[in-house]
């Protein structure tokens, strides 16, 4: 009966998760963009997206 | 062994705290304190040992307490996997356990678990104080914490990120929180899913895993976001509401609540989600043709820029129209229709998406049929240089006139030029007789700029400007920087040779700010910048000096017109050609040479013991004016100054560090340069502490393992060039090792290529100089003794491995690798017992018979074994079975009877068989008279192993060289010459690191591996 609390422990201790996994098969499509913003919102917003993903 | 932790504390705080293998065993329970956690000051140890930016976090962490809710058996808390002790105690409990921590603040607690992120290798070696060596794994909290932070990373970097006006404990405050598309949704679903139960084992504060992440994702996305965007970020407008000057700075609090209405809009845009956007834009930008319509002297250029939207289905990729087609109701339009529902209200849709990005839209979306937008020339540049990236990483398609990709860029150019000899600052600097004189100019381009030019630019308004027919683009705040620039360095030799190939060599070169275009030289500088010098078939050539007494190859007067080009510059150099292509030749040929000139002073000369003799022969053979000192031996006598050549060891080179350093050396040499491949060794730091001029790095593997072994022996050629070891691994060794980034590896490739010269005997002029080599693998049947031993020996593994992990699993796999390797060359190895050797090994025998023919023809072999206690006992049975006599070399040898066998080996009617230790024998030695070679047991490191050939295969081999490689079969060795076999390719960049890959195997892949097929015993 020894596994099974060997795979307790391990459950505690590892958990089960991968560091940036691998893209999916088949690829997902083009992103959507972000959520509707008000226009006005928008447009107060563009300079900071376009800082972060230029 | 350690293992390190982190728990992400309910103040929001990170606890980074670890476990101490070494007092797992020596430490009782004691009260609520963890048995074997280490002291926070330890904790700080660990880090600092991690590396350098890890070190600087260590100090800004707060010793503190951790209280850890941890499973516990027997009055101990249990181990963490990672941890190689193992348990299998029953009945645990979760109880509360005190544990020593170092605590951070959200802003180190982020750099550090980037700088403690790595999804291939969580853990590390790391040099303790005193210079113990320890492993160091990274626990599943650590390793979670980081890929959470990972996360939060990218989203920041792509945009994925929203507003939020939050109150907070301290008030109201505007945050940025996670905007997930489909892929980043997975990943945090699976992170809250796979949270490991020790992450939220802080006592009184237990949440689930989805909770855990929610907290911390948010908190760093947060953070992340901020620090992208900097404080470089576009201020916002004067009057623009406060939370948006919230969202910039580091302070996200707001001075007043925010109206409701404010919240409420901004948390709709947050919740609301929108169904997968069913076509896709493109903006196509066209620049003006020809001259304004209006002007009557066609002088002035037409100013009207045009961005046109197309548009298609977004899984049909080719599909692609002018929004122009939408309206015309034409075969386009149809075409569309069928493929997309309702294509106009998508279209309309997408495009205000799009406005977000690019607000002048949103003025088009207000006309009845938007099709896209006229532009000024500052509204073209603005696009091509700042919305159409971000369109493109919304998702949008860009496309852009070519040569805006292509476009000459306003810059520097750097010009060297030789200065006459006999300068006046020519005494100052004795080993170099040729000066430069260096030259600042802007160029577009690679084309300096004449005055005139410079003038008009600067005249011009900034923007786009039409330059030499041709659209540049010129910032007139980078502009003036130039022009001031130039007029603080302009004849000010602020260069050296070494800085100026590497501005000429780095991709994207950058001085104080300006991008850097050309780099124009003279003379031996212009030589290795135009590639004149070094690997070409057409490169200048060096003839052997006078005093050089041998005759030098054409590939080898290039090299020797490489080495001494580099020397003349200051620089050092790293040659690397493959083993046998005569590296000891050219350098001499190089002393000599620069003897001969006049160049007085000693060089140094490092080799491996077994090398000693052999350079002191070819040092008298080719350059024998050259005084020649030993410093090696008991006996040895001070460095003399008054010689040309002091030849020494590794070994003494670290006993002698300080009388070594006392002297300045002309040149200092490093032979077979990868034995100081480890930094941190002792004989690397001696090695790299030397004084001297020039230095030069031998060595025919750079790189055997990994690429850092390649930054090591560059760095001691021209120490610093190449940036620090962490700088070096960023750029070039992770995305070359991890990700197999040929941009990157081409990158370095240029790097490098004026400081190291490598040519292979496969290159075509070469090749044709050596000799054939056939290469075959020979399979030989287990006997049954043998295979009743090899079957116990895998049962025996395969029984144990369920209950190891971690390097203990590591350590059977290898120790029992090494237990199936002998038991394929003869039972009597593993049991080491003295019984008799005669027909028990299947591989004995074949080997027998392979050497009796090779006798019987008038050839010579040699045979490699990493086994030298076996090899001695092989050496006297092949001496009685073949009735002739046979060399053992091996590493307990002193260096000079080790040359005396090599000398014995060479002599014309030496003995017809070499018996050689991998290690011993298997670099450096020049062993021509053989022309087989049988590789009796596998290192399965086709370098290591083709280096070992090479002793036989090499400049001055007059005989086609047969190799043989035995394999058992039906065994792990043949399995594995099989992979090797077929995946070559995948075996130099995979492989490479010897034996430790197989450790990695999953049991069942392993079990495949090893267990014995039924036709090994060939009955």
């Amino acid at each position: 009966m020894d596994q099974p609390i060997d795979q307790c422990l391990d459950t505690f201790w590892q958990g089960e998760f991968t560091l940036r996994p691998a893209p999916t098969d088949p690829p997902d499509p083009p992103d959507p963009d972000l959520p509707d913003l008000a226009p006005d919102l928008a447009e107060l917003l563009a300079p900071l997206y376009r800082h972060l993903t230029a | 062994m350690y293992v390190l932790h982190a728990q992400w504390r309910v103040d929001g705080r990170l606890g980074v705290w670890a476990e101490d293998g070494g007092a797992f065993a020596r430490r009782a329970g004691e009260g609520p304190r963890h048995p074997y956690a280490c002291p926070a000051a330890e904790v700080a140890g660990l880090l600092r040992a991690v590396g350098p930016g890890a070190a600087w976090l260590a100090e800004r962490g707060d010793e503190r307490w951790l209280t850890l809710r941890l499973p516990t058996l027997g009055g101990r808390p249990t181990p963490s996997p990672d941890l190689p002790v193992g348990s299998t105690a029953r009945g645990p409990e979760l109880r509360p356990w005190r544990v020593p921590a170092l605590l951070f603040d959200l802003p180190e607690a982020a750099q550090l678990l980037g700088e403690l992120f790595d999804p291939y290798w969580p853990g590390t070696t790391v040099e303790l104080p005193g210079g113990r060596a320890a492993e160091l794994a990274y626990g599943a909290s650590l390793r979670w914490l980081t890929g959470v932070h990972d996360l939060a990373w990218r989203l920041a970097g792509r945009g994925r990120v929203l507003p939020a006006l939050v109150a907070e404990p301290g008030g109201w405050a505007a945050r940025w929180r996670p905007a997930h598309d489909p892929a980043s949704h997975r990943e945090a679903l699976a992170l809250a899913a796979g949270c490991p139960p020790v992450a939220r084992a802080e006592d009184g504060h237990e949440p689930t895993g989805s909770a855990l992440l929610d907290t911390v994702l948010e908190a760093l996305t947060d953070h992340e976001t901020r620090v992208a965007l900097g404080e470089d970020a576009p201020a916002a407008p004067g009057d623009g509401p406060a939370w948006l000057a919230a969202l910039r700075g580091p302070d996200a609090r707001l001075p007043a609540p925010p109206e409701p209405a404010e919240a409420g809009r901004l948390a709709a845009a947050a919740a609301g989600t929108e169904p997968l956007g069913r076509v896709r834009l493109a903006f196509r930008l066209a620049e003006p043709l020809g001259t304004a319509d209006d002007d009557p002297d066609a002088t002035v250029l037409d100013e009207n820029w045009r961005l046109d939207v197309l548009l298609g289905p977004v899984d049909r990729p080719s599909l692609l129209l002018p929004a122009a087609e939408l309206w015309s109701a034409g075969p386009g339009s149809a075409a569309l229709a069928r493929a997309v529902d309702d294509p106009i209200a998508a279209y309309l849709a997408e495009l205000d998406r799009a406005a977000r990005l690019l607000p002048g839209l949103r003025a088009a979306l207000h006309r009845t049929r938007p099709t896209g937008l006229d532009l000024d020339r500052a509204g073209a540049l603005a696009f091509l240089r700042d919305t159409a990236p971000a369109l493109a990483a919304a998702g949008h398609g860009v496309l852009l006139p070519a040569w805006w990709q292509r476009r000459p860029r306003l810059g520097l150019a750097a010009t060297a030029r030789t200065t006459a000899p006999g300068s006046v600052r020519r005494a100052a600097q004795a080993d170099r007789d040729a000066l430069l004189d260096f030259r600042w100019q802007l160029a577009v381009g690679e084309h300096p700029l004449t005055q005139q030019e410079l003038d008009e630019l600067a005249a011009a308004q900034a923007g786009l400007v039409r330059f030499r027919g041709r659209w540049i683009e010129v910032d007139a705040g980078q502009l003036a920087a130039a022009l001031r620039f130039l007029a603080a360095h302009r004849d000010d030799p602020q260069l050296d040779a070494a800085a100026l190939l590497r501005l000429a060599a780095t991709d994207g070169a950058v001085v104080d700010g300006l991008p850097v275009t050309a780099v124009h030289a003279d003379g031996p500088l212009g030589d290795l910048l135009a590639g004149r010098l070094g690997r070409l078939p057409g490169a200048r050539r060096t003839p052997p000096p006078p005093g050089f007494t041998g005759a030098l190859r054409p590939y080898q007067e290039r090299g020797l017109a490489w080495l001494d080009a580099l020397g003349r510059l200051g620089l050092g150099a790293v040659l690397a050609d493959d083993m046998g292509l005569g590296k000891t030749v050219q350098t001499l040929a190089l002393l000599a040479l620069e003897h001969a000139r006049g160049a007085r002073g000693p060089v140094l000369l490092v080799c491996p013991t077994s090398l000693v003799g052999n350079w002191r022969r070819e040092a008298a053979r080719f350059a024998p004016r050259l005084r020649v000192q030993l410093h090696h031996g008991p006996d040895r006598t001070a460095p003399d100054p008054a010689a040309d050549l002091v030849i020494t060891t590794y070994g003494v080179l670290q006993r002698d560090a300080a009388a070594l350093r006392a002297v300045h050396w002309r040149r200092v040499v490093a032979d077979e340069a990868q034995h100081a491949k480890n930094r941190a060794a002792r004989q690397s730091r001696a090695l790299r502490s030397l004084r001297s001029g020039p230095r030069i790095a031998l060595t025919g593997t750079p790189v055997e393992n990994r690429l850092a072994e390649l930054h090591t022996v560059l760095d001691f050629a021209n120490p610093g060039l190449f940036g620090t070891p962490e700088s070096f691994r960023e750029h070039y060794a992770v995305p070359i090792e991890q990700s197999g980034n040929r941009d990157v590896a081409a990158a370095l490739q240029r790097l490098t290529a004026p400081f190291l010269l490598r040519r292979l005997k496969s290159d075509p002029e070469i090749g044709q100089q050596l000799p054939a080599k056939q290469e075959f693998t020979v399979r030989c049947n287990l006997t049954p003794e043998q295979a009743g031993l090899y079957q116990a020996v895998v049962a025996d593994l395969l029984g144990r491995l369920g209950g190891l992990r971690g390097v203990e699993r590591k350590g059977a796999v290898l120790a029992a690798l090494g237990r199936l390797k002998q038991v394929c060359n003869h039972p009597a190895q593993l049991l080491r017992d003295q019984s008799p050797l005669g027909g028990r090994s299947g591989k004995v025998e074949r080997l027998v018979a392979l050497l009796g023919e090779a006798l019987a023809e008038g050839d010579r072999a040699l045979v490699f074994t990493q086994y030298a206690e076996f090899g001695a006992r092989l050496q006297s049975h092949l001496r009685r079975r073949l009735g002739s006599p046979v060399l053992h070399l091996h590493g307990g040898l002193a260096a000079p009877r080790r040359q005396e066998l090599v000398d014995r080996f060479q002599t014309p009617d030496g003995p017809g068989v070499f018996l050689l230790s991998l290690k011993a024998g298997g670099t450096g030695l020049n062993l021509t008279a053989a022309n087989q070679v049988v590789h009796l047991d596998r290192w399965w490191n086709p370098a290591t192993e083709d280096q070992a050939t090479d002793r036989a295969h090499r400049i001055g081999q007059q005989r086609d060289v047969q190799v043989r490689k035995l394999v058992c079969t039906g065994t792990v060795e043949e399995r594995i010459a099989e992979l090797i076999d077929t995946k070559r390719e995948l075996a130099d960049a995979v492989i490479g690191t010897g034996e430790h890959w197989l450790t990695e195997l999953p049991t069942e892949q392993l079990r495949e591996l090893l267990t014995l097929s039924a036709d090994a015993t060939g009955s």
